[in-house]
């Protein structure tokens, strides 16, 4: 079975600048209206999305670190536990919101593994299309910096690579799904491939731009979609993204 | 998929028991684990490592089940996957705090905080086990461990790996101390589970680790295989199930559909049963909805060893396959009178022979925050597959 690339998003920080003080983000964190925008911008491929069953998986390396940092800082400064920040600083809380602003449900969870955050993400969202669990899968990458641990997080990192904020998104579908859709997939998705291996000496000298742990995602949508995709990470380790052709009876 | 994954070795490492047999003895005689709304682990070894003490839980946890399995070591085909919320956070969190009390600075503070992604608790895991092999973190929440199982029994059965490692660990920390109690949902008594009067849960800490294999993979015993898994989102609301349990109904249906198992064959019922109010009504709703007039016996032993979120669903898991190893299964140790909304059969004490039985099928059942729920069905095996080879 195949799985199909439908609709692909990006955003960054500076798209939800404004958004931070509408009433209706007001409870949210970064992570989750990055996510929300993102999901909503795929979703919006779909013009009758609920016929379908949509799963949905969240990749983040640091997950809702800002609200476990806003939870500790008042409990340990102020003596305050506030129970929005705990809420807000479960590492799915970034699903939850999503799966409750978008009314989505079934299939779904929240994965978290570094720089590889977003491959598995990934993965998990076509297995559980091959597993013909769902319809469609929505992949999010997600991760933000902390305003008060910027400088911490940064530190986390080797000196080559420029931490960045954002969130991407992919919605993929089985071919079922596609045979009876009339655009043509971006790209076809065969497998994931890890070598968990940490040769720093391969990397030294590769200048990471605007990175954060789950962007294997953007990665992706940034690439041609045809040949090979390979990730190397900050630390040695290597990912790959092997795409497929998109069938003839599909694409033309 | 050809349904059989079986279960070759287990560990755990809770508050009211560092290995199996002992813990397994707390839970048939109803020792109770927590003091104050807190089931914490004060052993010696627990205090000399508190800065490593959730890598610690799990390697404790993961070396009781690869020697049950007969697992020397991991190989490059094998996979694992960890199950937390908040992985290191002993490692890091009081520094953290420090941090804001000016008592480090911020670089000071990336010593620590590099402790904090889960990707790096899962390296250093690796690492330990040297293993360089498929290795994942999921973070479902309280869930995150059933779904661990769930997600380990597909990789199985589509081949993606040949044997899989799934452990669960949670730590105690201020975080989810003062959490739960800014949520009002700690009761510093024993919790009462499906009681009238149940006032809230009792938080823990501690690690499982199950060894799964296929069953082409040679090994020498098997204790019971898991039949089938479900998950599901349900997206109702961040911290509360759904009034009617939608969501781990679906998650039932789902995984008795994968089990192939009929409702009246189930045995027994190891529920997530936390004590809070919304959650046993839930839950109790959608094992009706389920199980009509099967009416099988239904148990939460978080009486005993308290809620340790993550890790929960395994360490759980760890009574379901001791039930089915020693045909008995657990009252709810401490119901004093049943909630009157609750139409649930709940086997309670004095007994506990009463409740001795032929267990051949126990579904257990989880709910978590961010409206996910995860199930799963677990089954014994047959006398010519527990041994083979």
């Amino acid at each position: 079975m195949s799985v199909f690339i439908l609709s692909q998003a990006i955003i960054k920080q500076d798209d939800i600048i404004d958004l931070k003080k509408m009433p209706e983000f007001r409870k949210a964190t970064k992570n989750m209206i990055l996510s929300y925008l993102a999901a909503s911008k795929v979703l919006s491929y779909l013009s009758d999305r609920g016929q379908y069953s949509i799963g949905i998986v969240v990749g983040s390396g640091h997950g809702e670190l800002q609200a476990t940092n806003s939870f500790c800082k008042d409990y340990t400064l102020y003596a305050k536990s506030r129970p929005i920040f705990f809420q807000n600083s479960l590492h799915n809380s970034t699903l939850g919101y999503l799966a409750n602003k978008l009314q989505l449900s079934g299939s779904a969870t929240s994965m978290s593994n570094s720089y590889f955050s977003g491959e598995d993400a990934l993965d998990f969202a076509i297995d559980e299309i091959k597993l013909d669990l769902v319809d469609l899968y929505l992949v999010i990458g997600v991760d933000c910096l902390c305003d008060e641990l910027s400088t911490s997080q940064q530190g986390l990192y080797p000196l080559n690579v420029n931490l960045s904020e954002g969130a991407s998104a992919l919605l993929l579908s089985s071919d079922s799904f596609v045979k009876n859709h009339p655009t043509a997939p971006l790209g076809t998705l065969k497998a994931v491939e890890y070598s968990y291996h940490e040769d720093m000496d391969s990397v030294k000298s590769v200048n990471f731009e605007n990175f954060y742990d789950s962007n294997a995602i953007e990665q992706i949508i940034l690439s041609d979609k045809k040949s090979t995709l390979n990730l190397p990470k900050p630390n040695g380790q290597t990912s790959s993204i092997i795409f497929g052709d998109i069938p003839y009876s599909i694409s033309g | 998929m050809n349904n059989n994954t079986f279960i070759a070795g287990m560990g755990t490492y809770a508050c009211i028991g560092q290995n199996v047999e002992t813990f397994w003895n707390s839970v048939i005689s109803g020792h109770v684990g927590t003091s104050k709304g807190f089931g914490e682990i004060t052993t010696k070894s627990n205090k000399e490592n508190k800065d490593r003490f959730a890598l610690s839980m799990a390697l404790i946890s993961i070396d009781q089940a690869m020697k049950q399995a007969g697992w020397k070591e991991l190989a490059p085909s094998d996979g694992i996957i960890l199950a937390t919320t908040t992985g290191a956070i002993n490692n890091w969190e009081t520094r953290l705090y420090q941090m804001h009390h000016k008592k480090i600075n911020s670089i000071e503070f990336s010593k620590y905080l590099k402790y904090e992604p889960f990707g790096n608790f899962i390296n250093e895991l690796s690492n330990e086990l040297n293993f360089y092999g498929r290795r994942i973190v999921i973070s479902s929440a309280c869930c995150a461990s059933t779904q661990a199982i769930a997600v380990a029994h597909n990789w199985l059965q589509t081949k993606k790996v040949k044997r899989c490692l799934v452990v669960g660990v949670e730590c105690l920390s201020d975080l989810t101390k003062n959490g739960f109690s800014s949520l009002k949902l700690i009761d510093t008594d024993t919790c009462r589970p499906f009681d009238q009067n149940r006032k809230g849960i009792n938080l823990s800490e501690g690690s499982a680790a199950i060894c799964l294999e296929s069953n082409k993979t040679e090994s020498k015993q098997y204790l019971a295989q898991v039949s089938g898994g479900g998950y599901y989102s349900e997206g109702y609301h961040m911290t509360s199930p759904h009034p009617e349990g939608k969501g781990c109904f679906q998650a039932i249906k789902m995984a008795m559909k994968q089990s192939k198992i009929n409702a009246e064959d189930i045995s027994w019922i190891h529920a997530h049963g936390t004590a809070s109010i919304s959650n046993d009504l839930s839950e109790s709703k959608a094992i009706n909805k389920y199980f009509r007039d099967c009416n099988p016996a239904v148990t939460s032993t978080k009486s005993l060893h308290g809620h340790a979120l993550a890790a929960s669903g395994i360490i759980e898991s760890i009574i379901c396959i001791k039930s089915i190893l020693e045909n008995q299964y657990i009252p709810n140790w401490h119901i004093k009178q049943k909630d009157e909304n609750i139409n649930l059969n709940l086997p309670t004490p004095p007994t506990l022979n009463k409740y001795t039985n032929k267990v051949r099928h126990v579904l257990k059942t989880t709910l978590g925050f961010g409206g996910m729920n995860a199930a799963l069905v677990f089954s014994g095996v047959e006398k010519e597959q527990r041994t083979q080879g």
